[in-house]
């Protein structure tokens, strides 16, 4: 950069004057710049009038040539590193500074004017436009000589220049050193403007003609130089020391900014926070469509240079943060306070305001509301300077505004209005832009939503349930995947979470379908009875208005509607979805219901009958662009950001959203993307983790590293009976950081940690210490997450424990059974039976079928009889000891020896020492003495017959069960005696 | 009938081993009276064949007549539940430990029902009967606690016998009502003795080094060496010196586990060991011998220093599965830490021979 500068006050003192005429002709097109331009001479003032005359002349001249000639290619190029130039040339402040300051903020308005121009009107034709803009800008300025401004109002581009010339009128007089008439500035902007633009030229001629060798050599002292400067330098100076601004949210809307060097008092991060915050950009590089450079100490010298290739205006932090103050209709201060701030920055804040306001204007949106208060934030800024100048702009402004200025304070009374209106916003929102239409239930147009399938069906009920009709309609299977219009069902069901309009979808259908609703919602009691009695009752009642017209089928426009089926539960509602059912059965109308939880089990039942319409939720979208027209009907000043916060704070449930932008609406008068993050998260719902989830956050590192130990405890308690286990069986699978070698004693640690866990669940379990919960968290998951913290291998595997326990359990079953058994014959205990007898007692019994086929028969029943085994049983042997070989001995027997034996054992009577099978024969038992008493219940029900003798019909049934036990008993025993004896003989 | 079940002796004096133990509780019962006993010895060393050659000599043949018998109880969360007793007309044996953690219930219900009715024919009877339980050292404190009084208090009408592998679960308080009988395991000389016995008894015969073998491989388990025996006979139709003796196959597994330990010390190893460890306690070895059984086959792969830690390890570890609710996790632990242990002492050796 030093380079450039050097070579800048080379091109001055070489060619100041000489070159300008050439370049002068390219550079007149933009009429924005040369205001400013002009304006920059005014404040300096050092350069003498005769050279500005010259220029003057010689500009005119080939301004004349510029517009025939066919040099415009050039002009791309020009533009570049002008304001720099002069700045410099001019002024012979330090070079940094002006740099960083001065000598740029004059671009703000040519690029904004480049920019802004070309894009409207399409690039294509960039150097006609100009010329035009030349001759326009020219006129215009010829109107300000005349006082003839208000004629030529309706060129939006001339009001523009307007602005700009009354700025460039106060900076100037803001000088205070040469108080020059408006007229002859004016004339002398011109030829001011003019005269710059070629100086700019002649520098880059200069900047070509160095010798290229000494060049790399110096760039690279210098940028060695730079980057050394760049490693030493500091923070923030007054880091956190200014009181930031508090702008409306939207203040900065559209705007782009970049930042280099240090800055005064807000480092990288509060500056990005403090744009964003007022809906500006920041970015990190230099491009065209960054709108502004905040330059701080020490700036970047290539981003400096690209900036003003690009003709981006520098401002410093001071007139960033006026900015935003500015903008959002506050006094700027903070150039105020700086008393170093020359009067220079003031003009650069004024440009800045003014900005947005020429956005507007072009964009023709609302140009006239905004004008005024511009002005009048331009008037108050120049309080500082004399009297005088303000009455003197104050009386120019008004002048050149006359026309349009009565509208826009009528404009501006409209909006403190609205304002107050504001205030008594009515708190129920939902109700007040409750759909009235069809079209307005958010996410339900087009033929395939929800919506519109309900009123296809309801439409057709009547005629779909014509018996006649009714006997085509197949019922539709539920794995179909054909597209079903509900025509065989008699009720609809609508689900879906909370918020997203079943009910109002249902009650509009009806009502654009002339239906009378008759509506049950859970405030209502649903028992079996009442729904009976009630409902039956309603649905078969003919409103009187139908005998009034003589419609003999009054019924036809009715339908119910039973609102929050799910609710229907506990005892007062008991029976209530079996009568329902019963009911749609039955209905000659058509019903609706609804509910949340579809899969919910007492819903289950009732889906079988239904028309199943799943609602989901809109999108975010969906339900923003609804929202942003109720809060521009309530005036509800909320930004896009903000709404997508809260909407997605509530989980795109349209009814919280609009309960949330009630309150805020009625709180405070906007609602900042801040307050809108605060308000969401506090409203945001708990997300439930699921084990898996839980287990993933545990072990994988990128995911916990973040989190506190408070929240990694946490983790464990989304399900503490269920998250242990998953611990335990997925650890394993986990590649923990570091090396191999340590990866097996970080398991053996993780292990030891969840085998302590263990023993304090059971302690938890045991004696009901629930207090100790937290220490479980701690070992069986923080620690084994602390030490197996990596990635997963594999997936992550359901806990395998649980299917073992309950194999476990099982076996232990078999076990216990076969123990019982062999009980008489075998003294073993269970682990005995377990550890020894399994294997043998097979043996015993198989190998003499294996060995000798259907001889070996009567060998192995000899056995089972020896042991009291049952069929069962053997089975059962087979499967416990079948855990290692893996070979069944069954396989190897013959299918023929197999039936056989089996047979042969059917065929003995085996007196066995206890009741045979007794599970299974009980259970029979029960069942069938359930049966029994069920019957008599219903035959007392029917009949109403004695208590007496239902009682003893009962005691009948129930004492001739006991009975056959005994006598089973009784053979059993007596037979026992027999073979007791039998095997003492 | 296997070997094992077919020569059991019935007769307090047909008993072959440990004769003054028989001896000692033919007088005990002679008067026709007896203290409540706690009978406690290892697995296969007579414990029951001793109890029940005791009833017989108190009540006569009757007690040979067993049948078996379900009695249903609600627990006072009103959960119902059965539970298979064994018994003839003198005694009942019952396991409380089948219903778990609902043990105390059968102690207080069942037990108490049975000891306090009393015998209506005196004479023809003893005037108590016998209540046999077994596993004992599995009741929850609970139910040791609620059976120290009804063993006080019913002594008229019933005799209790606790019949136990380890007497150290018990609680003082029921050990000292009780007239402890151990039952040693029989020495290898007594299953060698044995075992020829019954060959000859089967006119087998049955090499004195295969008998010895036999008797060694057992773990000094009388039931497990018959059965062995049996399955030696089986498997070669007849029995020859030089036959392998096969072990029970959860033995093999666990040996195979251990080696495993010694082979390869990694998380994948310990992943599979984990499947192993799984199948074991599926199939209800107990997670005790499990431990045992391990320990023990590491020791074999274990120096003395290393064997010590191990020890400790083990030690530590089964003292907390006794604690925990889950068996599995305690001995991965273990292993784990087994590995380590090994893993550790493997790269000492290294750093030692460069």
């Amino acid at each position: 950069m030093s380079k450039d500068i050097r070579s800048f006050f080379t091109v001055i003192s070489k060619k100041s004057d000489a070159n300008s005429p050439k370049a002068a002709s390219p550079a007149v097109k933009k009429k924005p710049k040369r205001i400013i331009d002009s304006d920059d001479e005014d404040v300096i003032s050092a350069t003498p009038d005769k050279e500005q005359k010259k220029v003057e002349k010689k500009r005119e001249v080939l301004s004349s040539d510029s517009d025939e000639d066919a040099k415009k290619k050039r002009k791309t190029e020009e533009p570049k590193l002008k304001p720099v130039n002069v700045a410099d040339v001019f002024k012979n402040s330090p070079i940094k500074q002006s740099k960083v300051e001065v000598p740029q903020t004059p671009e703000v308005k040519p690029t904004k004017a480049e920019e802004k121009k070309p894009k409207n009107r399409k690039k294509k034709h960039d150097a006609e436009k100009e010329i035009h803009n030349n001759s326009a800008f020219n006129k215009t300025l010829e109107d300000l000589d005349d006082d003839i401004f208000e004629q030529s109002i309706h060129l939006i581009e001339s009001i523009e220049e307007a602005y700009q010339g009354d700025k460039e009128k106060k900076e100037s007089k803001n000088e205070s050193d040469s108080q020059v008439q408006s007229a002859k500035k004016r004339s002398r902007n011109d030829s001011s403007s003019d005269n710059q633009t070629p100086k700019k030229k002649k520098i880059e001629h200069s900047d070509s003609g160095i010798d290229p060798g000494q060049e790399a050599h110096e760039k690279k002292r210098y940028s060695a130089m730079l980057y050394q400067r760049y490693l030493n330098r500091g923070e923030p100076k007054h880091l956190g020391m200014k009181e930031l601004p508090k702008g409306k949210p939207n203040c900065l809307q559209n705007l782009c900014f970049l930042r280099t060097g240090v800055l005064d008092s807000l480092d990288s991060e509060e500056f990005a926070n403090i744009i964003k915050q007022h809906g500006g950009r920041v970015v990190h590089a230099v491009s065209k469509k960054v709108n502004y450079v905040v330059v701080g100490a020490e700036p970047g010298p290539a981003k400096l240079a690209k900036a003003e290739s690009y003709n981006i205006p520098n401002i410093s932090e001071d007139e960033l943060l006026d900015m935003i103050l500015t903008k959002s209709g506050m006094e700027p201060k903070y150039c105020k306070k700086n008393t170093s701030c020359d009067s220079e920055d003031l003009g650069i804040d004024l440009n800045h305001e003014t900005k947005p306001s020429k956005e507007k204007i072009s964009n023709k949106t609302e140009p006239k509301k905004e004008t005024p208060e511009k002005k009048s934030s331009v008037k108050k800024q120049n309080g500082t300077a004399p009297s005088k100048i303000e009455q003197e702009i104050k009386s120019e402004t008004l002048s050149s505004n006359s026309f349009y200025s009565q509208p826009g304070t009528s404009k501006v009374s409209e909006s403190t209005k609205i304002e107050n209106k504001v205030e008594a916003v009515q708190l129920s929102l939902p109700e007040k832009y409750k759909p009235q239409t069809l079209r307005a239930v958010i996410g339900q147009q087009g033929d395939s939503s929800n919506l519109a399938k309900l009123k296809h069906w309801l439409e057709n009920w009547y005629k779909n349930q014509d018996p006649k009709v009714k006997k085509t309609l197949a019922r539709p299977s539920p794995w179909s995947t054909k597209k079903d219009d509900g025509a065989y069902f008699k009720c609809a069901l609508l689900s879906g979470p909370p918020g997203v309009g079943k009910t109002t979808t249902a009650t509009l259908v009806a009502k654009e379908l002339g239906l009378d609703i008759v509506e049950f919602n859970a405030s209502d009691t649903r028992s079996k009875k009442l729904l009976h009695e009630e409902v039956a009752q309603l649905l078969s009642t003919k409103t009187i208005a139908g005998y009034a017209t003589g419609q003999p089928n009054v019924n036809r426009n009715r339908v119910l509607l039973m609102d929050e089926v799910d609710g229907m539960a506990g005892n007062e509602d008991r029976g209530g979805i079996q009568e329902l059912i019963q009911l749609i059965k039955n209905s000659s109308v058509p019903i609706i219901c609804m509910c949340n939880d579809r899969n919910h089990q007492k819903i289950r039942s009732l889906v079988n009958y239904c028309f199943d319409l799943k609602f989901t939720k809109p999108k975010l979208e969906q339900i923003r662009g609804a929202m942003m027209s109720i809060c521009c009907k309530e005036n509800i000043d909320v930004s896009t950001q903000a709404l997508t916060e809260i909407i997605a704070g509530t989980g795109c449930d349209v009814r919280q959203t609009l309960n949330h932008l009630a309150l805020l609406g009625s709180t405070k008068g906007e609602i900042t993307v801040e307050v809108a993050e605060k308000e969401s998260k506090a409203s945001k719902k708990d997300t439930v983790m699921g084990p898996w989830e839980v287990c993933r956050t545990v072990f994988t590192k990128s995911e916990h590293k973040d989190m506190s130990v408070a929240d990694r405890a946490r983790l464990f308690f989304f399900d503490y009976s269920l998250g242990p286990l998953f611990i335990q069986e997925n650890y394993l699978r986990v590649q923990p950081e570091g090396s191999k070698k340590e990866g097996l004693l970080k398991a053996a640690l993780t292990a030891d940690s969840i085998s302590v866990g263990d023993i304090i669940e059971s302690k938890i379990r045991r004696t009901n210490n629930w207090a100790l919960l937290e220490s479980q968290a701690f070992f069986s998951s923080v620690i084994p997450g602390h030490y197996m913290s990596g990635h997963f291998n594999s997936q992550i595997n359901f806990p395998a424990w649980l299917g073992k326990n309950s194999k476990k359990n099982k076996f232990k079953r078999l076990i216990s059974e076969l123990q019982s058994h062999t009980r008489t014959s075998a003294s073993a205990s269970k682990m005995a039976v377990k550890l020894d007898y399994l294997v043998p007692l097979r043996n015993a019994i198989f190998t003499p079928l294996i060995k000798n086929g259907l001889e070996g028969i009567n060998q192995a029943v000899g056995v089972m009889k020896d042991y009291n085994l049952l069929r069962e049983d053997v089975d059962s042997l087979i499967e416990l000891c079948q855990w290692l070989q893996g070979e069944n001995p069954m396989n190897s027997i013959d299918s023929k020896v197999k039936s056989a034996f089996t047979r042969t054992y059917n065929k003995q009577v085996t007196l066995l020492p206890y009741a045979p099978a007794s599970g299974v024969s009980k259970k029979k038992a029960a069942a069938l003495e359930s049966d029994l008493l069920d019957e008599l219940d219903e035959i007392s029900d029917n009949e109403d017959d004695d208590d007496i003798s239902k009682n003893a019909m009962i005691k009948v049934k129930k004492k001739t069960a006991p009975k056959g036990k005994k006598a089973d008993e009784g053979k059993g025993t007596s037979k026992n005696e027999k073979k007791g004896k039998a095997k003492k003989k | 009938m296997l070997w094992a079940d077919k020569y059991r002796p019935k007769e307090l004096s047909s008993l072959s081993y440990h004769k003054q133990q028989a001896l000692d509780l033919r007088n005990l019962t002679k008067d026709g009276d007896f203290p409540h006993l706690l009978v406690y010895g290892p697995l296969g060393a007579g414990k029951k064949t001793r109890i029940m050659c005791l009833l017989r000599e108190l009540y006569g043949p009757g007690v040979d007549r067993l049948k078996v018998e379900t009695m249903n109880f609600t627990t006072p969360s009103n959960k119902k539940l059965e539970i298979s007793t064994v018994g003839s007309n003198y005694h009942i044996e019952v396991n409380p430990s089948d219903v778990g953690i609902n043990d105390r219930v059968v102690i207080m219900d069942v037990i108490k029902n049975v000891a306090q009715s009393q015998q209506l024919n005196a004479n023809t009877q003893r005037e108590f009967k016998v209540i046999l339980l077994t596993d004992v050292d599995n009741l929850t404190k609970d139910a040791q606690h609620a059976l120290r009084r009804t063993m006080e208090k019913y002594i008229a009408n019933c005799r209790i016998i606790l019949c136990t592998t380890s007497i150290s679960r018990v609680i003082p308080a029921i050990r000292s009502r009780c007239l402890c009988i151990r039952v040693p395991a029989p020495s290898i000389d007594d299953i060698t003795s044995i075992l020829t016995n019954v060959a000859a008894k089967e006119s087998v015969s049955l090499p004195p080094e295969l008998a010895k073998r036999i008797a060694e491989k057992s773990d000094r388990n009388l039931r497990r060496a018959l059965l062995m025996c049996e399955a030696c006979k089986v498997q070669k139709q007849g029995l020859v010196a030089s036959q392998s003796v096969s072990e029970p196959d959860w033995q093999i597994f666990i040996r195979n586990i251990a080696s495993k330990i010694v082979k390869e010390q990694s998380i994948a190893t310990l992943a599979k060991i984990r499947e192993n460890l799984y199948e074991l306690i599926i199939f209800g070895i107990p997670s005790e011998i499990i431990f045992n059984t391990l320990l023990e086959e590491m020791l074999k792969n274990c120096d003395l220093e290393l064997g010590r830690q191990i020890v400790e390890q083990a030690a530590l570890y089964e003292h907390r599965m006794a604690q925990g609710n889950k068996e599995i996790f305690h001995l991965e632990a273990f292993v784990a830490k087994c590995m380590c242990l090994y893993q550790n002492m493997m790269q000492e050796l290294m750093a030692c021979e460069f």
